[in-house]
Order: structure tokens, then sequence, then C-alpha cells
């Protein structure tokens, strides 16, 4: 008999509580129905601009820390910010400074990347890719680009005196025959001149060869042939011979038509 | 008998001495080239005087062209002018002064081309070893100035040229060589 007491009064609370939060219930949606449309706008305006100023934060420690930062992160959370600033100028201002900031890194680190690898790389690579940064505003990417310049021609360099001497010296003829200018074929003529002993050093030229005794024109000097290639735009003989003194340079030269 | 001695040694130098002035003649090869030789100069010197007369020629370019085609010529040798305006007047100047003053022509445009460059006369061997031959050029000159004044003329020119057989001493080898040297260059005809 007490049990069923009890039961009884354990149903009737039960009751009580859910036809309280049934009436809750409609209270809430009745009261939510009954809100003012003009306060709509101001609560969304007040979201907004919270949302904006914790965006521009974020942008501005992207911008503050793009340096310790992978660019890929970087561009990722670009992409992010502006999509959610939706055009807020602020925040696009901002994106701005990090992408040029970030542009910045990447070439000062691509230019790092060419000097401390330079050996390791092809060298049409490299002066692509120097190319490539050598209209970068930064100041730092111009000392890059200046040092990697200096690297290619000395690179250039030991490739043309890793040559034979032969393929040199006739490259260097053919020149100054063909150069574009008088001042490029100057430079040609000094450089085919660093090969010689001297710029006295003779020049025999073979005009033919009969009954197994060769014939010669006057013999001139390099100084004097390399004049004449210079000025008449022509090349018309070819090395026949070259003959060396102990420092490797040409003691001799002999061309043959 | 001394008397036939006598006879016998003068015979025997008269023959050594025609030796020297009769070497065997050379092969129709090795005579080709050295005429190729020699056409190569005088084509050169066409360039060189192209280059000497031309106003947009560097002067230090110019110079280099001067000492170049003096090169090419016996010494003393000398360079007819010649002008449509005195037909009758042909004036020779030493190489060096003809190139100089062709250098600094009173004229803004100057163009010269040498065209039908040929021989006229075979190289043929002297008596004093040395080979002479005369080709002929023809000369287009072309000058200009500012204000419209144009000089135009075609000269018809014949260079003799000296060939000789020489020899030097280069590191240590004895070198043969043909001395390849043009003589004067005579005007032989001025026409528009």
């Amino acid at each position: 008999m007490k049990n069923r007491e009890v039961k009884r009064s354990l149903f009737s609370k039960g009751s009580r509580l859910l036809v309280f939060a049934v009436a809750f219930g409609a209270a809430g949606l009745q009261s939510c129905k009954k809100k003012p449309a003009t306060s709509e706008p101001v609560e969304s305006a007040t979201e907004a601009n919270e949302n904006i100023s914790a965006l521009l934060e974020q942008a501005q420690y992207l911008l503050d820390n793009v340096e310790k930062m992978s660019s890929s992160h970087v561009k990722t959370e670009i992409d992010r910010l502006r999509k959610a600033a939706g055009g807020n100028e602020e925040v696009e201002a901002i994106l701005k400074q990090v992408e040029a900031k970030l542009g910045a890194k990447e070439s000062i680190n691509q230019a790092k990347m060419l000097v401390d690898n330079f050996e390791n790389y092809d060298l049409d690579y490299v002066k692509e890719e120097t190319e490539k940064l050598r209209n970068s505003s930064y100041a730092e990417v111009q000392t890059y680009v200046n040092q990697l310049d200096k690297m290619i021609a000395a690179r250039e360099q030991r490739a043309v005196d890793a040559r034979p001497l032969k393929v040199r010296l006739n490259d260097y003829m053919l020149s100054i025959a063909n150069a574009d200018s008088p001042a490029a074929a100057d430079g040609y003529v000094n450089k085919a001149l660093e090969l010689f002993a001297s710029p006295s050093v003779d020049v025999l030229i073979i005009i033919g060869i009969f009954d197994g005794e060769k014939d010669f024109d006057k013999p001139t000097t390099i100084s004097q042939y390399l004049d004449y290639l210079k000025l008449q735009k022509k090349a018309p003989y070819r090395i026949e011979n070259i003959e060396q003194d102990a420092n490797g340079k040409i003691r001799l030269l002999e061309l043959k038509k | 008998m001394k008397r036939y001695m006598l006879m016998m040694l003068c015979f025997f130098l008269g023959s050594m001495a025609m030796a020297q002035n009769n070497e065997p003649d050379i092969s129709p090869e090795r005579k080709q080239a050295i005429d190729s030789l020699a056409l190569e100069k005088v084509r050169d010197l066409s360039k060189y005087i192209t280059i000497i007369g031309d106003k947009k020629t560097r002067d230090v370019d110019a110079n280099a062209a001067i000492d170049r085609a003096v090169e090419l010529f016996d010494e003393g040798a000398k360079i007819d002018v010649s002008s449509l305006n005195r037909p009758d007047d042909i004036r020779a100047y030493p190489v060096k002064d003809y190139l100089k003053r062709l250098k600094l022509l009173n004229y803004d445009q100057v163009n010269i081309e040498w065209f039908h460059i040929q021989y006229i006369s075979d190289l043929v061997k002297q008596a004093d070893g040395r080979y002479v031959g005369v080709i002929t050029i023809y000369q287009r000159f072309e000058g200009k100035r500012k204000d419209g004044m144009k000089y135009v003329d075609t000269t018809k020119k014949d260079i003799t040229v000296y060939v000789e057989r020489k020899k030097t001493v280069i590191q240590g080898r004895t070198i043969g060589f043909w001395d390849v040297l043009l003589g004067d260059i005579r005007v032989t005809n001025t026409y528009k």
C-alpha cells in the first residue's frame, strides 16, 4: 500500500516536470516569434564588426609572422581570410602587404638557394632563374643577382678555358669577323690576344702545298691578322697548326685557306 | 790548253748566271695559287677603300684600314685621281696621301664600290725573277652632301701587281713565301 502511494507521488512529480517543460518550450517559441524586427541588423552588425576585428587581428598576425611560416601555410591563410572578409578594404590592404612580403621572402629564398647550390645546378637553369629575379625591387634580391651574374660569368669562362686551344681561338676568330659592332669585335680581339705570347707573334698562311712543299703568303703578326678579320669581316683561313711556349701561350700560328 | 780552260770557266760562270735568271717555271697549280693570292689582295684593298671612304667608320678603324692598305703596296707606289669636272687633269698621289685624302673627302656620305676585278695581263716572270701582271677594276664612286649636291662617277683603273719569291726564318724554320705587292694604280677611263 505504501509502495503504491510512493509510485503515485513520483508519477505526479514527473507529470508536473513534463508540463513545465512543454510550457517553457511553448513560451520560448512564442518569445522568439515576438522578437522585434528592428533588433536583427543591430545584432548582425555587431557580430560582423566582431568578425572583422578578429580577421584584422589574424591578418596582422600573419603579416608579422610571414618569415616564420611556410609559404604554403601563408597562402592558405590569405585565401581563408580573404574569403571570410568578403572584400573588406582594411583586411584586403593587410593581405596585400602579406602577399608582397611573401613574394620578397620567396625571391630572397630562391636567390639564396641558387647561390648556395650554384655548382649543382645546370647553368641554363641558373641563368633563366636569375633573369626572373633581375627585375625584383628588393635590394637583398639584387645583391644576390649581382653575385649570381659574377658566378655565371666565372663558370662560363671556366667552360671556355676548358675547351681545346684550337677551338677557342677558332671561335674568337669567327666572332671577330661576325661581330655586330666594331666595339664588340674589339672585345673579341682582346680576348684572342690573351691566348698569344705577344701581339707580334708570327702568323703564317699556307696558300698551297706543291710537291710536298708548303707555299706561304707573306708572314704577318697576330695583331695585324686580327685587325684584318675585324675590318674585312671575313675569316677565310682555318687553323692548321699551333705552337705553344712553356706558359701555354701561342708563339706561332699556321693557317690554311 | 790554258785558253780552253778559260773558255770552259767562262761558259760555266755564264751558265750559272743564266740558271739564276731562268729558274724552272712553276707548275700551273702553283701559278694559279699565286694568281688567286694577288686577286685576293686587290679585293682586300677594295674593302679597305670602302671602309676608309665611309663616313660612318670610326676614326680608329679608318686609320687601321689605312695602315693595312698601305702594307699592300710597293714602296713609292702612286694612285691616280680623276674627276669628270677636269677630264684632262689626272693627278697621282702617294698611296698614304691618297688614302688620307679619301678619309677626309668633303662629303657627308660616300659609297665606293669596286667590281669586275680581273687580270688583263697575266703574271709573267721578268728577268729579275719577279712576276708582274696587271689587274683591272671598275670603281663606282658616289659622294653626297646635305645640301643635295651629289657627285657620281665610274672609273676604270689598272693596278700593277708584283709577286716575288722570298725566304725568311721564323722560329728557326726557313719559310718560302710569295710577297705580293701592288704597284701604281692608273686611271684609264672616267665616265658617268
